[in-house]
């Protein structure tokens, strides 16, 4: 990828008739093809965020800019219609226009361009999200990846500049909805175009993103690199919000039968993989500290597959349950009773086995 | 059998549908988008000749156009001849008292055009207009055709507004409607059964025809 990073500024403040004020502040240099990941639970304000970047919502209070052009100042006066933006927006539903074939959807934003202009961007964009066999379709016959496709490729027709995504394979069943993002994700860093992208779920936080901004109540609450914002979430409500699980950088090294090899830096962990990742591609591990059970020594006969020699860190009362961090060449919490951390003798600094089931540990693609 | 009224009636109902067509749609587009609160006001003077007995509508519309007002003065003076009891001042009427009949079903169908086409239209760098053009218009073909037909319709069969504005003048302003009156106040029945039947007839037929049009579009965009 070449090409200097844009810097997408924002800091508005909207106010609904409900009360519910939606004011983000943010900042971030975006490359080529990266994709920023507003991410947080539902009602946050996420979708908002991404109207007031597309000029769809109008904050009462706002400056927002995109690579130093200015789209909206309240101060001044500026204000960027959607149409001067020309920000590729897709939302969860693909909202192709009923009456147009599949072609004249994706060939819709170009009236402006000649007729042998449109017909081969049409072409390029076609062949590009390997629809071309649709071209000739109506909307209502096509299936709802099918369809995000079209929508996908319609908003990148005029070449934006920039693509926000409301969560657009939200309404998509588990298949469809891991293609079309490893799809989205390599076409975008192939054409260079950056992205910002709405969506509650965590597994395409990781899929699909290299930034990630959580929101929380309106308000942006942390920002960073994904790996960062996951293994350092800036506070309790911001860790909530992102689940419980650890997420390791990992590397799949061996399958067989459906069981993985993981690396995760010097340690080896056995996986039941049922994505079937390939061997050499880069993963991310997820471990709920539930999962991880702590023992004293290597059991010889034991149906748990990965035993991992370690050192406790630190231990800290959570209610009747006590957190205890592990250094397994790799930082892991497992989570266990009081009375199994007296009966063991927990100390920080001690040497213990973590032990961790091969179902137990989720991979999620990169 | 009153050829000429007819003939004038089918005329000055489909004088009135076009001009319905002009200016309804952008009043239902108005209607529709514009963010300003003052639109129900809008709204209701529109409805208004939905309750308002076609006499009174009529007797306003007579003193507006009449050579008294600032309108009809106007008129007579550029055309040499006033509004009242001519075609044009028939047409003005017609106009006034079937407009909701045009503007309500326009702007329910426009209503109904799910608002994220617009957005993606409009994220796609296609103007307010453009968007309205070949998005919302080509998807609202059952309320505009509703419209229409209703205008025309309704048009065919007024009365009050038309006398009060019309008066009786053969040829000019007396419509298929008035000709039954006057057969009945002369007592000739038979000519008024005929007239009556052949308005019926029409009537009929073209709501029978409009509601087909309107299942098969409907079918065609749900398949």
């Amino acid at each position: 990828m070449t090409g200097l990073p844009a810097t997408l500024r924002i800091e508005a403040e909207q106010q609904f008739s409900s009360g519910f004020v939606v004011a983000p502040k943010l900042e971030a240099a975006l490359d080529p093809g990266a994709v920023l990941v507003l991410f947080g639970p539902s009602g946050g304000g996420k979708t908002t965020i991404l109207r007031q970047i597309a000029g769809l919502d109008r904050p009462q209070r706002a400056t927002i800019s995109w690579a130093g052009e200015t789209w909206c100042d309240s101060a001044a006066g500026i204000w960027r219609t959607p149409q001067e933006r020309l920000a590729g927006i897709v939302f969860q539903q693909p909202a192709l226009f009923p009456h147009f074939t599949v072609r004249e959807n994706i060939e819709y934003g170009l009236a402006t361009r000649p007729r042998q202009d449109r017909r081969c961007r049409g072409d390029e964009l076609l062949d590009l999200l390997g629809i071309a066999d649709l071209a000739g379709r109506l909307p209502h016959a096509l299936s709802g990846g099918q369809a995000q496709r079209v929508a996908l490729a319609r908003a990148l027709a005029p070449e934006p500049k920039l693509m926000l995504l409301d969560e657009p394979f939200a309404s998509l069943d588990a298949p469809g909805r891991n293609r079309l993002r490893r799809d989205t994700r390599a076409l975008l860093g192939r054409i260079g175009t950056p992205a910002v992208l709405v969506t509650h779920d965590r597994a395409e936080a990781l899929a699909v993103g290299d930034m990630m901004a959580v929101v929380i109540g309106g308000r942006i609450r942390q920002i960073g690199a994904v790996t960062d914002v996951f293994s350092r979430p800036a506070d309790a409500e911001v860790a909530a919000s992102l689940g419980v699980e650890a997420v390791l950088p990992a590397r799949i090294v061996d399958s067989v039968d459906g069981l993985a090899s993981v690396a995760i830096g010097s340690a080896l962990l056995h996986v039941a993989d049922r994505d079937g990742g390939a061997v050499g591609s880069d993963v991310y591990a997820c471990i709920r500290a539930e999962d991880v059970t702590i023992e004293l020594e290597s059991p010889s006969h034991a149906s748990t597959r990965n035993h991992l020699a370690g050192r406790v860190v630190s231990i800290t009362p959570e209610g009747a349950v006590d957190r205890v961090s592990l250094d397994c060449g790799f930082a892991i919490d497992a989570l266990i009773t009081r009375r199994a951390r007296e009966e063991l003798r927990l100390v920080p600094g001690m040497a213990v086995t973590a032990a961790i089931k091969a179902t137990s540990v989720h991979l999620v693609a990169r | 059998m009153d050829w000429d009224a007819l003939w004038l009636s089918v005329r000055l109902a489909a004088a009135t549908t076009l001009v319905l067509i002009a200016i309804g749609v952008p009043i239902a587009y108005w209607i529709v988008y514009s963010p300003r609160r003052w639109k129900v006001i809008v709204e209701a003077i529109v409805a208004l000749p939905l309750v308002l007995p076609p006499t009174v509508l009529g007797f306003y519309v007579l003193v507006a156009i009449g050579p008294f007002s600032p309108l009809g003065g106007l008129y007579a003076r550029i055309a040499g001849h006033g509004l009242p009891f001519t075609f044009e001042g028939l047409l003005v009427a017609s106009v006034l008292y079937s407009l909701p009949f045009a503007v309500q079903p326009f702007s329910a169908e426009f209503a109904a055009v799910d608002r994220q086409l617009l957005e993606a239209s409009w994220s796609l760098g296609v103007s307010r207009i453009g968007t309205f053009r070949r998005v919302v218009l080509p998807l609202s073909t059952r309320g505009l055709i509703t419209g229409i037909v209703l205008s025309f319709a309704h048009t065919l069969g007024e009365f009050g507004v038309v006398l009060m504005v019309g008066g009786n003048l053969p040829g000019v302003t007396r419509t298929v409607s008035i000709s039954i009156y006057d057969a009945v106040q002369s007592l000739d029945y038979g000519a008024a059964s005929r007239t009556s039947l052949l308005l019926l007839a029409i009537s009929f037929v073209i709501l029978t025809v409009t509601y087909s049009l309107h299942r098969r579009v409907w079918i065609g965009a749900e398949r």
